[in-house]
């Protein structure tokens, strides 16, 4: 029986990454069917790394990588270079790095719990924190697709881990610099949260580190680190490494300003009601609550269409009584200790990246707090199973427990599988794929004009065209090289070998031969009838709806008739 | 000093919901409104003053307003569930069930269990996507279409952005006239309250209250503005927290309270405006 014990948490370890495992690789490349923008443009970068040493403006080995309005940070797209060069650009390697470091998330979680919980309850915690992360819809779905921030959090939690491991070990404070340091690079959130969480790690456990035998490795650690944020921290005043931050920020009024500003009130009035420190500071609170309100974590989830699976959010809704009394429990009970202290710690910085941000409830900046939160989730299961006395009840609730473990499973294969591939695929840019392999069978000698008026396609081309990034890079000009990280004008105009991205210009472009790509408000079947155009293919979304339409001009019959 | 400069904030704090929703609406829409609360607030009153019948003005409610039909039940159930005394009140539950009956029609057409179309076409599209009907009928059923709006409801009704924010202040809601209810900094007063709320003397009051109420408003196709009768449980749990905060023997309390008497004016000045300039 004491095997048992001593064994279990093991088990349902061992049980939460095979469940990982299945719920990130299962149809990887293929679930969601198309890349999105974002994703097709890590990997272009990274094929074109591969192939050519710079990225597609031919700026060699960037520090952060140039993308459309914004820049992206360098971890991800560096790791994409040796997948891509063993299983080529495809969906199922540009999204690989999400989903080893999200299941390698799981074991690194079950050890740090452990390691700060009390010992007489540490297994459990941590093998239902690890089981319930592994199943947990929101770290399933930024690990089945492009997303650096998985790979950020992996370094961040393992920064934690190494550096509580550390204060047995103090050469290990090293390591845990280093993860920190990466953790920094990896994603803009991290920027914020991780040096927070170290200098709230400092600040705790000061005597220890400062202590003779301590204070070595962590001079030594600190000094890694910034070795290693070097190059980021050489760019750090350029407009680019800030591109991201400036523009989504609540408190840069240039593009907005806050919710509530009431126009047309001017003088002394316009004073009070138009106060830019109140509105800011209420709309900085509201975001920073509703990071921890239940209805966003149970109920609504994130308000980006794309980032989220439908029918769930970012828990399951059998989860919202075990938050609450989990949290009654975690801020009672000071036994808990360690596991307290960086719950609550973690809980109470987490949202800020995201609560500076003007997105109502941005799930991904915000995902370091998945962790707090499936710990006070596994903290109120264990409160719940510990309230129950009899022995049958407690039976009874384990079976019920693994049932629920059951029902989520079979509700992520209903939302992931069936409904987000429905309901989601515009917003995963579907039909790109369908349109470049028809693109192949085009007569190569005609130009190809693509309709930027809605979208910026030409990644997603270059991406499924697979096409060469030296002759790209020769075609092309953004900005002087010079100025990539700090001239953040964009080319409209791209060229892909045949093929140009631009608006269609309807007038010119009826006149020449040649075939035309955009949606169905682009190219409308009134269009099609006015212009003479001929239809080569409807590319369709699982919906039925028209994705793109490509159709060929004939001038010829849009001559000008003779009066 | 300590004490006025508290009762200034209770009172600046309890002022914001009815003035805002006193202003965005008709005096005789208010008074509906208004009604419920007065009811419940007489019952707190008797309740405070140890009278056997606190119950009976909350019994009353839905003779006024209908759409609270079932909040008698709840109430004095939930009350006898939390006092654990459930035979002293058994009169008062079949008397609940009376007024329930009386109320029932005008009740009725008003609940998220009203016929929705589309909800149930939607229902029925998705089952064609799935593989197989069993697999289909586990997670698209009719059922689904009444527990999907009682959820979306309760916790709708249990979120402090709703009553400090107005929701998210980016978050644009066609059925809810998204007014200020509390100044947002009074969250930190709420927050404080639920902390002490175990060592409240009105405790059992405030959790039968809030519990039968958000129960009842949840069963309702729209709460907007009906969830004005929460104000009591809320604002008493509010006060709890604003006298544990003065309790703090800090100079933060000073400056804070200045911070929140100058937000709570700008807000005021910001709602008075919105409506009448």
């Amino acid at each position: 029986m004491n095997n048992i014990k001593r064994y279990l948490p093991y088990l349902i370890l061992f049980i939460s990454i095979i469940l990982a495992i299945i719920t990130r690789f299962y149809k990887l490349g293929e679930i969601p069917k198309e890349l999105y923008i974002d994703e097709a443009g890590h990997g272009y970068s990274a094929y074109s790394i591969l192939k050519t040493g710079k990225d597609e403006f031919g700026k060699s080995f960037p520090i952060v990588f140039r993308q459309f309005t914004d820049f992206k940070a360098p971890i991800y797209i560096y790791l994409l270079v040796p997948l891509i060069s063993i299983f080529g650009p495809t969906s199922f390697a540009v999204r690989l790095p999400s989903s080893i470091f999200s299941i390698l998330t799981i074991p690194l979680i079950f050890f740090l719990v452990k390691k700060i919980s009390p010992k007489t309850e540490g297994g459990y915690i941590a093998s239902i924190s690890a089981l319930l992360l592994a199943i947990s819809p929101w770290h399933i779905f930024y690990g089945r697709a492009t997303f650096e921030c998985t790979v950020a959090l992996f370094f961040f939690l393992g920064g934690v881990f190494l550096f509580f491991k550390g204060l047995e070990n103090p050469k290990l404070l090293i390591l845990s610099a280093v993860s920190f340091a990466i953790a920094i690079t990896g994603y803009n959130a991290q920027r914020l949260i991780t040096p927070l969480m170290a200098i709230i790690l400092f600040i705790k456990y000061r005597k220890v580190l400062l202590s003779k035998t301590y204070i070595k490795f962590l001079l030594l650690g600190t000094l890694v680190g910034l070795a290693i944020l070097l190059p980021s921290l050489s760019i750090a005043l350029t407009p680019g490494f800030w591109a991201r931050a400036t523009g989504l920020n609540i408190f840069s009024f240039n593009k907005a300003f806050p919710p509530g500003y009431m126009n047309g009130k001017t003088g002394f009035l316009g004073l009070i009601v138009n106060n830019l420190t109140f509105l800011s500071s209420k709309e900085f609170l509201s975001l920073y609550i509703s990071y921890l309100s239940p209805r966003n974590m149970f109920v609504l989830g994130d308000y980006n269409s794309r980032s989220f699976f439908p029918e769930l959010s970012t828990f399951f809704l059998w989860q919202a009584p075990f938050y609450l009394i989990g949290l009654y429990h975690l801020i009672k009970n000071k036994g808990l200790g360690e596991l307290r202290f960086f719950t609550l710690a973690l809980l109470i910085i987490g949202p800020l990246p995201a609560a500076v941000t003007r997105d109502p409830y941005s799930t991904i900046r915000a995902l370091q707090l998945i962790f707090p939160q499936i710990i006070i989730v596994t903290i109120g299961i264990i409160a719940a199973y510990r309230f129950v006395q009899k022995r049958i009840l407690k039976i009874a609730f384990v079976l019920i427990f693994i049932l629920l473990i059951i029902y989520s499973l079979a509700k992520l294969f209903s939302s992931v599988v069936i409904l987000n591939e429905y309901y989601k695929a515009e917003y995963w840019n579907y039909g790109w794929e369908e349109v470049a392999s028809t693109i192949k069978t085009l007569n190569p000698n005609l130009p190809i004009v693509v309709d930027t008026a809605r979208e910026w396609p030409y990644i997603q081309i270059l991406f499924s065209l697979k096409f060469d990034p030296a002759t790209y890079q020769k075609e092309n000009f953004e900005v002087p090289l010079n100025e990539y990280y700090t001239n953040l004008n964009r080319q409209e105009v791209k060229k892909i070998g045949n093929i140009i991205t631009r608006k269609i210009q309807w007038k010119p472009d009826i006149k020449k031969e040649q075939y035309l790509i955009g949606d169905s408000l682009a190219i409308s079947q009134q269009q099609i009838e006015e212009h003479k155009l001929t239809l080569i293919k409807d590319v369709y979304y699982p919906d039925g709806r028209i994705a793109y339409r490509i159709v060929k001009t004939n001038p010829q019959l849009n001559l000008p008739s003779e009066p | 000093m300590k004490s006025k400069l508290e009762n200034l904030l209770i009172a600046l704090t309890l002022f914001s919901w009815p003035f805002n929703l006193f202003l965005a609406n008709t005096k005789t829409d208010f008074l509906r409104y208004l009604i419920p609360l007065i009811l419940l607030s007489i019952s707190y009153l008797l309740y405070t003053r140890k009278n056997k019948f606190f119950l009976l003005p909350a019994i009353i409610v839905p003779f006024f307003e209908p759409k609270l039909a079932i909040f008698p039940i709840l109430f004095v159930l939930t009350y006898s569930l939390v006092t654990k005394n459930f035979k002293k009140y058994i009169i008062l539950i079949i008397l609940s069930f009376v007024v329930l009956a009386v109320a029932w029609r005008p009740f009725k057409g008003q609940t998220i269990f009203s016929y929705d179309y589309q909800a149930r076409q939607q229902v029925l599209r998705n089952i064609t996507l799935y593989p197989n009907v069993a697999l289909a009928r586990v997670f698209q059923n009719k059922a689904r279409v009444y527990t999907d709006k009682f959820i979306s409801n309760i916790f709708a009704l249990t979120d402090p952005n709703n009553y400090f924010f107005a929701f998210h202040p980016r978050e644009i809601i066609v059925t809810n006239q998204n007014l200020y209810k509390y100044p947002f900094l009074g969250i930190i007063f709420l927050l404080i309250g639920i902390y002490f709320l175990e060592k409240s003397s009105n405790k059992n009051f405030i959790i039968a209250s809030f519990v039968s109420l958000i129960i009842s408003l949840s069963l309702l196709s729209t709460f907007d503005r009906n969830d004005f009768v929460l104000w009591l449980p809320i604002s008493l749990t509010v006060v709890e927290g604003t006298k544990r905060f003065f309790a703090f023997k800090n100079k933060f309390v000073y400056l804070f309270s200045i911070i929140f008497i100058v937000f709570v004016l700008i807000q005021l000045v910001r709602n008075y405006t919105a409506f009448h300039i």
